[in-house]
């Protein structure tokens, strides 16, 4: 009996250490943390700035949280105006800052962490801010206006979706601003800005246009 | 408990037995819980074995030592904080010291194949002792925490272990081994893989 016990025991405990799974163990230690980039910072129309980051790596373990800190300091701390992204679409996570006081330079970076630690990325700062492009209806050619964006009022004709408008009037000040006409074949559309406008192209998106007759069209 | 336990347990089974003393130099490869942390480290084992007279069964009884130096100077840790809706995630770092372990072993090894001088074993052993290191682990705004610990650790080995018989007094080996550690408080546990080479000093001459 003593014959077979110990026997029993040492294949009994060979079987159970034997088959004990342990953690892969990284040949890289930094690979059990996540890598992540700072991608993009974007002023969006309404004055808000949308940051993108992109995670390289989630680690060896799933990601918990991804989020952006921003500071006017060059090198924001994580926890410094802290947002935490609602959530990761593909590789890349995105939040809205709405407290930024332009033309001030801010400073932000991504973060994301998993269960062993965190990374954090190289600071972007405003000055490299683009523009969203993808919500201006823009072309580039001169004298010719989309009016996809706008919303037509009650009362109003259809206007073409697109017209070549063959004149534009001087700019002149008014009363609460500056202004000027486009005259098509159909219609006049008068534009007038809250301050002096900048050459560029500019968009109806947010605004309405009225059409009535011989009344100007006023893009507000 | 073990220990007293393995040594009437050797005296039961042991009978005539050649005794042995036995050196062996290894290898050891962290995993689990700890290879993220440390690196690969060398381990020395000394220890008094007895053989039965046909040479099927050893048994040893002996000393494990071994340092591990840890992998990065500093680990990027974080502590995520909930208040209400409100979640944030505080950066932190780990810096981690060298980890040394110093246990007692007791070993059953069961003769497969003898041939030609060549001797096979696999075999059993059990493994208990301290485990020390010391560390700092800092959450910014949170806390500090400084340890300088010692940890009771207890084990299972999974030997095997080739030998050849060099002279009457002579044996030498290749051993490798996986090790199934865990703190005796279950808070960490880890599997390392030993693998060396060694000898055995029979104190009577063989025949």
């Amino acid at each position: 009996m003593r014959k077979l016990i110990i026997p029993f025991l040492i294949i009994l405990g060979l079987i159970s250490a034997t088959c004990h799974k342990s953690q892969k163990v990284e040949k890289d230690p930094m690979n059990y943390y996540p890598k992540v980039k700072t991608l993009s910072v974007e002023k969006l129309l309404d004055g808000t700035v949308r940051v993108t980051g992109q995670v390289v790596s989630q680690g060896n373990q799933p990601i918990e949280y991804a989020g952006f800190c921003m500071d006017t300091l060059p090198m924001p701390d994580m926890i410094s105006n802290q947002m935490i992204a609602p959530t990761i679409s593909g590789d890349t996570f995105s939040c809205i800052y709405s407290s930024v006081d332009f033309p001030a330079k801010y400073y932000f970076r991504a973060w994301v962490n998993n269960s062993n630690g965190y990374a954090i990325g190289e600071p972007i700062y405003t000055d490299s801010i683009a523009f969203d492009t993808s919500l201006i209806p823009c072309r580039p050619t001169l004298n010719h206006m989309l009016l996809t964006g706008g919303t037509l009022q009650s009362g109003g004709s259809t206007p073409n979706v697109d017209e070549n408008y063959t004149l534009i009037s001087t700019l002149t000040q008014s009363g609460t601003g500056y202004e000027f006409d486009a005259l098509t074949s159909n219609h006049s559309i008068n534009l007038t800005f809250g301050q002096f406008p900048h050459s560029g192209i500019y968009s109806s998106a947010s605004v309405s246009i009225l059409v009535d007759g011989g009344i100007p069209d006023r893009l507000m | 408990m073990y220990i007293p336990t393995l040594c009437v347990l050797f005296i039961m089974c042991t009978g005539k037995s050649f005794a042995q003393f036995g050196i062996q130099v290894s290898e050891i490869i962290p995993k689990g819980d700890i290879g993220q942390y440390y690196n690969k480290g060398k381990s020395i084992d000394i220890y008094f074995a007895l053989q039965t007279d046909d040479g099927k069964w050893k048994y040893r009884f002996g000393f494990f030592y071994t340092n591990l130096t840890p992998r990065i100077d500093t680990a990027p840790i974080c502590g995520v904080q909930y208040d209400g809706n409100n979640i944030t995630v505080f950066p932190g770092f780990l810096v981690n010291h060298d980890v040394n372990m110093k246990c007692l072993s007791a070993d059953i090894d069961r003769r497969l194949i003898f041939i030609h001088g060549f001797s096979l074993y696999i075999g059993l052993g059990l493994i208990m002792g301290i485990s020390h290191t010391n560390y700092v682990k800092t959450i910014e705004t949170i806390s500090t925490e400084t340890g300088d610990i010692d940890t009771k650790i207890a084990g299972l080995k999974a030997n095997s272990m080739l030998e050849y018989r060099i002279n009457d007094h002579f044996d030498a080996f290749i051993d490798g081994s996986k090790n199934f550690i865990t703190s005796v408080n279950w808070a960490t546990s880890y599997t390392n893989y030993q693998v060396g080479f060694g000898l055995h000093y029979f104190i009577n001459a063989r025949e």
